[in-house]
């Protein structure tokens, strides 16, 4: 069964008055399909269109032409993001909040139980590495790197069946990476799909299953890892994804 | 019916913890206290002077409180982003809406109950009568506030700060004065066709004035100062009716937000 299944998906915006209200498309044409049980790479340059599907995976975004499936529904509807996970690039949270008031608002939201909540929340900060001392600071006292790993935290507070990530390592330093990188595949291990946008291409080909490459809002690549870096390599040896990208962008 | 609690009391916490909130009491207490000044320098009706510049600075601070927090409540959601993370989870759009208009119009029942303790404390100081009935006039700012917060939350759901908040005090002086120049026209109708040459009254200020009547919550409905200063008895069932008349714009308002915001989208 695929969890996430879109189809000629396309989205245009329409820029300000202050524009002169142009219209940018962002997404020209994308096709994929995440099955259940994969760790699934998104990757692309900036400005590819990856961050605007992910929005649109969400419903937070409508697409201009095409369909977007979410657990085999439609995303706009909040009982089909019940069993999924969402993390935003650069999360940003509540000034006045400490984290746990945070935590607990969010994992309420997710529905879950007052009874279970606590211990949920003690798992996904041990899955994160979030030290229980940060769970009392106000969340305008976090550096970049509490506020992203919170950001997973509250993202599989509700043990989602899916788990959508954009750019879940960036503003990391190494040790921060490494850490998101390891909860990524404990939490694959227990049987979590994970759909994450990345532009760490040595992490994406360590640990994915699957990728799916888009270049100037155009889907170049989709398919399991061993496919993608298989149909490119030469009898040189392996290629990287960093020099299939490379190539898809010089011809774009 | 949990998720709107549960983002009204989130919204509530984090509201009354944002320093905006307390300067903006500040002022309204400090211009309360001013009150106390002004009526020791009028010559007559020094307690009705009191009473009545009181009740207009809270009228005028509940209006602050809604344009500066209501607008911002939601803009600040979409400017900083985290809106993102909380219309992922399980809930509906309007909830959100809704949920984030509650947790405000809790914050302006404490701050409605803040400024009555210290406008009966400037009574109470400048030897005016502490009347019970003033309590009626909170509960109709409390009402006009719940509108304009309404009104300042459709404009924020599409616009940006500065425009929403331009509007939304445009839409409280002109359902505020509309009735008045409608009034003051009338009279002017009649004199003109009473007195030979007089110029007549524009017919575009006419239609405009009678346009704004129409579309526009009537906010002086909420307007019982004079009344209450005056001590003249308000007209039977006044309360239930300008109630009925603060709850149906407030529907109305938040319906057309919400489906104004359920299909925007969150770049």
């Amino acid at each position: 069964m695929n969890l996430i299944e879109i189809r000629d998906f396309r989205k245009t915006y329409r820029l300000g008055i202050e524009h002169g209200l142009k219209a940018v498309e962002a997404v020209k044409s994308i096709s994929l399909s995440v099955p259940e049980g994969a760790l699934y790479g998104f990757i692309g340059p900036n400005g590819a269109g990856k961050t605007t599907t992910i929005k649109t995976l969400m419903g937070l975004l409508r697409p201009t032409s095409g369909t977007v499936n979410l657990m085999g529904g439609d995303p706009m509807n909040p009982q089909t993001r019940l069993q999924v996970g969402f993390q935003p690039e650069q999360p940003y949270f509540y000034d006045y909040l400490t984290g746990r008031e945070l935590l607990v608002y969010y994992g309420k939201l997710s529905g879950i139980s007052k009874v279970d909540l606590p211990k949920r929340i003690e798992e996904s900060c041990a899955i994160c590495k979030v030290e229980d001392s940060w769970l009392g600071r106000r969340l305008r006292t976090y550096s970049k790197g509490m506020s992203q790993r919170l950001g997973l935290v509250q993202a599989i507070l509700n043990k989602p069946k899916l788990l959508v990530l954009d750019e879940p390592m960036s503003g990391l330093d190494p040790m921060g990476r490494r850490d998101v990188r390891l909860a990524m595949l404990d939490l694959h291990k227990q049987g979590t799909t994970i759909f994450y946008s990345s532009h760490v291409l040595s992490d994406v080909e360590e640990i994915c299953t699957h990728a799916a490459m888009v270049v100037t809002g155009t889907l170049r690549k989709e398919g399991t890892l061993d496919e993608i870096l298989g149909e490119a390599s030469d009898p040189g040896g392996r290629a990287h994804l960093e020099d299939i990208l490379a190539a898809e962008v010089a011809h774009a | 019916m949990r998720e709107l609690g549960l983002i009204a009391m989130a919204s509530f916490r984090e509201t009354v913890r944002d320093k905006i909130l307390y300067t903006l009491l500040f002022f309204v207490l400090l211009l309360l206290a001013f009150a106390k000044l002004l009526g020791e320098w009028s010559v007559f009706d020094r307690e009705k002077v009191v009473a009545n510049f009181s009740l207009g600075v809270m009228s005028l601070g509940g209006l602050a409180i809604a344009i500066f927090i209501g607008i911002g409540l939601i803009q600040k959601e979409i400017q900083r982003k985290t809106i993102l993370t909380l219309l992922s989870k399980p809930i509906h759009r309007w909830q959100f809406l809704v949920g984030k208009y509650l947790g405000l119009l809790m914050v302006l029942v404490i701050n409605i109950v803040v400024m009555t303790i210290a406008l009966f404390l400037v009574l109470h100081f400048s030897g005016s009568p502490v009347n019970a009935r003033l309590l009626l006039a909170s509960y109709e700012t409390f009402w006009e506030m719940a509108v304009i917060t309404a009104v300042a939350l459709v404009f924020s759901s599409f616009s940006t700060p500065v425009a929403s908040a331009l509007l939304t005090f445009g839409v409280f002086l002109a359902s505020h004065l509309s009735g008045g120049i409608l009034q003051y026209l009338e009279t002017m109708k009649k004199a003109s066709e009473k007195i030979p040459g007089a110029t007549p009254v524009s017919p575009v200020m006419e239609y405009a004035a009678k346009t704004a009547r129409l579309i526009l919550p009537d906010l002086e409905v909420f307007n019982i100062r004079a009344a209450i200063v005056h001590g003249t008895p308000l007209p039977e069932h006044y309360l239930l009716w300008s109630t009925l008349h603060g709850l149906g714009w407030t529907v109305f308002l938040l319906t057309i937000s919400s489906i104004w915001f359920s299909r925007r989208d969150f770049v």
